[in-house]
């Protein structure tokens, strides 16, 4: 090796190396998640997602490009003591949606920075079912001025490229002003004479966006004191990333490997998602002949995966990386499936995860495909394990959903081939 | 590198015990219990725990080692009863890195540390099927081992999924069962015939 830095750990595999990529991490928070509700009215217990009569989720901008964002959450309780411990259930819907700066004050001459305001246009799901049902939950963006469009093309022959030094103008970073809305956008570019006017648009943006949703009766609580036997509020907190070689720290200390291209293969500044396990399955539903219950048996995939954490006690600390979303099974039959209306239905589920902390044995099954009890072949993790979980079938929808009945059996599933592999690991 | 090895009957009273070790030790705890008790607290220490029982009057092993030097907490909980196992101590010696090499960043968080699986995102690959599965060449995937390789789908909604295999330098991009029924009632789109995958080895 000409160039970089090999490092093995105490197994004898390469830990960097200088073909590495790091996720550089641009944006973290929390939220808790909503049920997404159906084509179907059901009665949800609202207080517990903060009283809002109608509780849905509201989509999150994923920092990166549409290409190189990734995406990873774990259940935290933020606050509260005691009380029993819940399984937390989460599913996910990709999007798009556009961010558009517009510059409220001329450029100077010399300077490589612009004031800008900054508007989200609502958002759109990449890929559903139609006929799940319209009522997905809001399409109003939860967005952070400060770090949605780090990194992002703002001109490019034209836009903000006309009056710059170069011919593509980048966002390097985004601070605060004294003025409500106005912020200050450093380019790598420098303007000339010529510049930009007030009130010039930027190249339109188009940004990944998240709706994350749960059951009704999974472990998500808006408030502190729900209820007497769960006392305790828990949210997700995500972490939203981009594989990233770009160097651009300043901190003048740690350790730094480059490749032969000059590109960063690993920075000591940045915290690391240690992937500790990356578990493989089929969880395709195949479709069943008796009423109410897809096929199962020998030969038929368990539909779940699953794997248990090295190390309960810091279950908390555990992230899943997002491999899965959107709607990816479905019901449909001769039969008819009960909703506030009747006659034949289809009944769609989206892939989704469980997160079962220490003290969760069997609750991995509670709400994991929730009509399908015929598909009890989650193991149990025992009470001293935490455990994730990650099925097509998951049901998030609205608590117990709708009810299969007579004559009805999985007829047919669509492509579930992006839930076939859970990753699990720590941010160090 | 010593083993103590310990017993407790917490099925009708809470048990508290002190132990002082060395980071190079091990301590073996065999509880008299119900059912398997939790691992409620466990600071510089790692526990694991065998024997797992899902029956009152049980007996299951605890073994705990130890990182760093400092003071230590074990704390075990059987639910049956609300009773405790408390284990306290001191662990004197050297920090448990054994080897390799640990990266701290400024402000003291490690970021890389021998005792990690660190991994190494080595690429990604994205495009559009042709409606089959076909075979995706990557440099060096699968080799020396497949167990040190993994190609995860992240595209929402497409058709494809991955067969790793073991052969050196490919693996399958492999088109889902889409579905074929022409039911009336079901007007399920068909998938995405894109695919976006993150090349890891680890």
């Amino acid at each position: 090796m000409a160039y970089g830095i090999t490092i093995f750990n105490q197994s004898g595999r390469t830990t960097i190396d200088e073909n590495s990529r790091q996720i550089q991490v641009l944006k973290t928070g929390t939220i808790v998640p909503k049920p997404i509700g159906r084509s179907f009215s059901y009665s949800l217990n609202s207080s517990r997602f903060g009283g809002s009569a109608n509780p849905s989720p509201s989509p999150i901008i994923v920092p990166g490009t549409l290409t190189n964002s990734l995406i990873f959450f774990h259940p935290k309780r933020t606050s509260g003591t005691g009380g029993t411990t819940p399984v937390f259930h989460v599913g996910a819907h990709l999007g798009t949606c556009t961010v558009q700066w517009t510059s409220t004050a001329a450029t100077v001459s010399g300077t490589n920075y612009i004031y800008a305001s900054y508007t989200v246009s609502s958002a759109t799901r990449d890929f559903a079912q139609t006929s799940a049902g319209s009522s997905y939950g809001t399409t109003t963006v939860n967005n952070d001025p400060l770090a949605d469009t780090l990194g992002d093309a703002v001109g490019q022959y034209g836009q903000w490229a006309s009056g710059s030094s170069v011919s593509s103008n980048y966002i390097q970073n985004i601070e605060t002003t004294g003025t409500s809305g106005v912020y200050k956008l450093t380019l790598n570019g420098t303007w000339n004479s010529t510049g930009q006017p007030s009130g010039s648009a930027a190249k339109a943006i188009t940004k990944k966006v998240v709706w994350f949703y749960t059951s009704n009766a999974s472990g998500f609580v808006a408030n502190a004191n729900y209820n007497t036997t769960m006392q305790n509020q828990y949210t997700l907190e995500y972490k939203f990333g981009k594989l990233s070689n770009d160097s651009e720290e300043t901190s003048g200390y740690g350790m730094e490997v480059y490749n032969s291209s000059g590109s960063l293969a690993f920075s000591s500044n940045r915290v690391n998602f240690q992937i500790e396990s990356i578990t493989t399955g089929d969880t395709d539903v195949v479709a069943g002949s008796q009423t109410g219950k897809a096929k199962s048996g020998s030969g038929t995939p368990t539909n779940v995966i699953f794997d248990t954490v090295d190390f309960p006690a810091d279950f908390y600390d555990y992230y899943v990386m997002l491999t899965g979303a959107g709607d990816q099974a479905a019901f449909a039959g001769s039969g008819t499936i009960l909703y506030s209306g009747s006659g034949p239905y289809q009944h769609v589920y989206g892939v989704g995860y469980g997160f079962s902390p220490v003290g969760t044995p069997d609750a991995m099954n509670s709400t994991m495909g929730y009509n399908l009890g015929v598909l009890a072949q989650t193991p149990s993790i025992g009470s001293a394990n935490g455990g994730i979980t990650m099925s097509s079938i998951h049901s998030a929808t609205s608590a117990s959903g709708s009810q299969i009945m007579t004559n009805v059996y999985v007829n047919d599933t669509w492509a579930l081939e992006a839930s076939r592999s859970l990753v699990i690991g720590r941010f160090i | 590198m010593t083993t103590y090895n310990l017993s407790a009957n917490i099925r009708g009273s809470n048990v508290s015990t002190t132990q002082n070790v060395n980071t190079t030790d091990t301590v073996v705890v065999t509880l008299s219990t119900h059912y398997t008790p939790i691992i409620e607290t466990a600071t510089n220490a790692s526990v694991s725990v065998s024997g797992s029982s899902s029956s009152t009057n049980s007996t299951v092993t605890y073994t705990i080692t130890f990182q760093s030097a400092g003071a230590y907490t074990v704390v075990l909980h059987q639910s049956y009863y609300n009773k405790r196992y408390t284990l306290t101590g001191t662990a004197s010696g050297a920090t448990n890195y054994e080897y390799g090499l640990l990266l701290n960043d400024a402000s003291g968080n490690p970021r890389m540390s021998p005792l990690k699986r660190q991994p190494r995102i080595v690429g990604s690959i994205s495009g559009t099927g042709n409606g089959s599965s076909f075979y995706q060449y990557y440099t060096g995937f699968n080799s020396p081992s497949s167990a040190e390789w993994a190609a995860v789908q992240l595209e929402s909604g497409s058709n494809y999924y991955i067969e790793q295999g073991t052969t050196s330098g490919r693996f399958t991009i492999a088109r889902a069962d889409v579905r074929t029924s022409n039911s009336s009632y079901q007007t399920l789109s068909t998938g995405l015939e894109t695919y976006k995958i993150l090349i890891l080895r680890y």
